[in-house]
């Protein structure tokens, strides 16, 4: 597990488990289950959208393409796409989460939101961040472009 | 004597879920980063809000706690005010005004002024939306003398009838017309021209030309008029009721624009069936250029220190889905399609 800080606040910890990989800027994690991939939405990702509202994913059975979206989300004051780190086809949608998709403010890497076959795996997770060390690497650049922006509202 | 249950007005007060984010009070980031500089308060009570607005999220006849109601579709969360003022202190630089919403009901005039006075030593600028139907003259006065800078009226409704029907006696509220407009030229009499507001909401029911000639009234009285988009709040006697049409809300924003700089006047305008926009009293090129210029489509607000709306409202009245007021100045994308729903059937 990487934990990740900014400044002193509680709740701006950011836990990112080092055997997950992760979508760079959508911050979708990915867990490989043998020959099928879970996602969701990492910790990271859940804080920076506030309390999710509406989540919408394709429908079980669609291929879907790394760095395009397989569904996107809303919450009071924002909305985005989930772009997929993986290519593949979608076979299993967590409905309830989709349903009630604070579930994932709740406990983000236990309410995964799709079940992917993937087509090219080894490819995809290639430029992926993985282990602790590349981790830490990409969010600390992340958290960094947040902090130049003036977006990051920790102390 | 006054009950006081531990979350109550002054120790206690509700912000709007993008000054908490902005305050690092809730997680998270707005969208396309846009940004707030006005604290956005209301005042809290046990017993709630006395009035019946049917398009309001604090209706008393509302289920819930009323600081746990959604009030413009998000979560309203309630703090300490001293720790507010505290995260306030601490992001100085980020907070340019900060605005107190009054409830009617309560001692909402003492405890606005005892949350102008707590929050006085932080030095930023303090606008007050007034409850006009518990507030007289002489209390408009004390706001001011207190340290309110700006003095708003939330109007809403565009006509008599509407008002009627929406706050009024058609609702089993509180509220009259007649005190409303009165307690504008209040505002406008005590904190001086150009220092009073009056919110006016779109797509109740008025005619387009209604609302052109409210915001022109509005604007004659020496106030500014602060338009926002209808946008249904679930639980409200509204929730089934259409969101503003977008067409009708950008050919509103761009006529208040006009009014509110002198470009245009109510009479200058022509109106088509159904009370429709036709012309906005003014060539062709300059509302070409005025309209490109993205301006008139952003926030109408309260300004900050560079004479901007200070109170952005990110996604206050649609959600970030479906922008109605820009909390940032809107880019070509943006532009093309606001020209795109002006020009709506």
């Amino acid at each position: 597990m990487v934990l990740i800080t900014a400044g002193t606040k509680e709740d701006c910890r950011w836990d990112l488990p080092d055997d997950l990989y992760y979508h760079r800027k959508d911050h979708i994690w990915v867990s490989v289950e043998g020959s099928l991939v879970r996602m969701g939405l990492d910790a990271f990702g859940q804080w920076a959208a506030g309390t999710l509202a509406q989540m919408r994913t394709f429908p079980v059975g669609r291929a879907i393409r790394k760095g395009h979206a397989f569904g996107n989300l809303e919450s009071g004051k924002f909305i985005g796409p989930m772009r997929s780190p993986v290519s593949g086809k979608i076979v299993e949608v967590n409905t309830e989460v989709v349903s009630n998709p604070s579930m994932v403010n709740d406990d983000n890497y236990g309410n995964w939101i799709v079940l992917v076959e993937p087509s090219s795996l080894e490819e995809d997770l290639a430029d992926l961040p993985n282990g602790a060390a590349a981790i830490r690497e990409w969010m600390e650049a992340e958290l960094q472009e947040f902090r130049d922006k003036d977006l990051l509202n920790c102390d | 004597m006054k009950t006081i249950t531990k979350t109550e007005s002054p120790e206690y007060i509700q912000l709007s879920l993008a000054a908490a984010m902005t305050l690092g009070l809730r997680p998270g980031i707005f969208y396309r980063g846009a940004k707030l500089s006005c604290i956005n308060l209301l005042l809290t009570y046990g017993k709630g809000c006395a009035g019946s607005c049917a398009y309001c999220g604090l209706q008393r006849q509302r289920s819930g706690r009323f600081n746990r109601r959604s009030f413009i579709r998000v979560e309203w969360p309630t703090f300490p005010l001293a720790e507010i003022a505290a995260r306030m202190k601490k992001r100085e630089a980020r907070v340019e005004r900060v605005c107190i919403s009054m409830v009617t009901g309560g001692g909402a005039v003492e405890d606005t002024l005892a949350v102008i006075r707590a929050l006085k030593p932080l030095g930023k600028p303090v606008s007050v939306l007034m409850a006009p139907t518990i507030l007289d003259q002489k209390q408009v006065m004390e706001l001011k003398k207190a340290g309110a800078g700006i003095g708003s009226v939330a109007i809403d409704a565009a006509t008599p009838e509407l008002f009627r029907r929406m706050r009024g006696e058609g609702v089993g509220g509180p509220h009259r017309w007649n005190r409303y407009w009165q307690c504008l030229g209040e505002a406008v009499e005590v904190f001086g021209p150009g220092n009073a507001g009056c919110h006016l909401i779109a797509g109740l029911g008025e005619t387009e030309k209604e609302m052109v000639q409210t915001m022109q009234q509005v604007v004659d009285m020496g106030a500014n008029a602060h338009l926002f988009s209808f946008y249904p709040e679930e639980g409200s006697v509204l929730e089934k009721q259409s969101p503003c049409p977008a067409g009708r809300f950008r050919r509103l924003q761009l006529a208040s624009y006009l009014i509110r700089n002198g470009f245009s006047t109510y009479g200058r305008f022509s109106f088509g069936g159904g009370g429709r926009i036709a012309g906005f009293g003014i060539g062709i090129a300059e509302a070409d250029i005025i309209i490109e210029s993205g301006v008139p489509f952003m926030t109408s607000g309260c300004p900050g220190q560079d004479g901007m709306a200070a109170c952005t409202r990110p996604y206050g009245d649609g959600p970030p889905g479906d922008i109605r007021s820009y909390p940032f100045m809107p880019n070509l994308e943006d532009i093309a399609k606001i020209k795109m729903e002006m020009g709506d059937k």
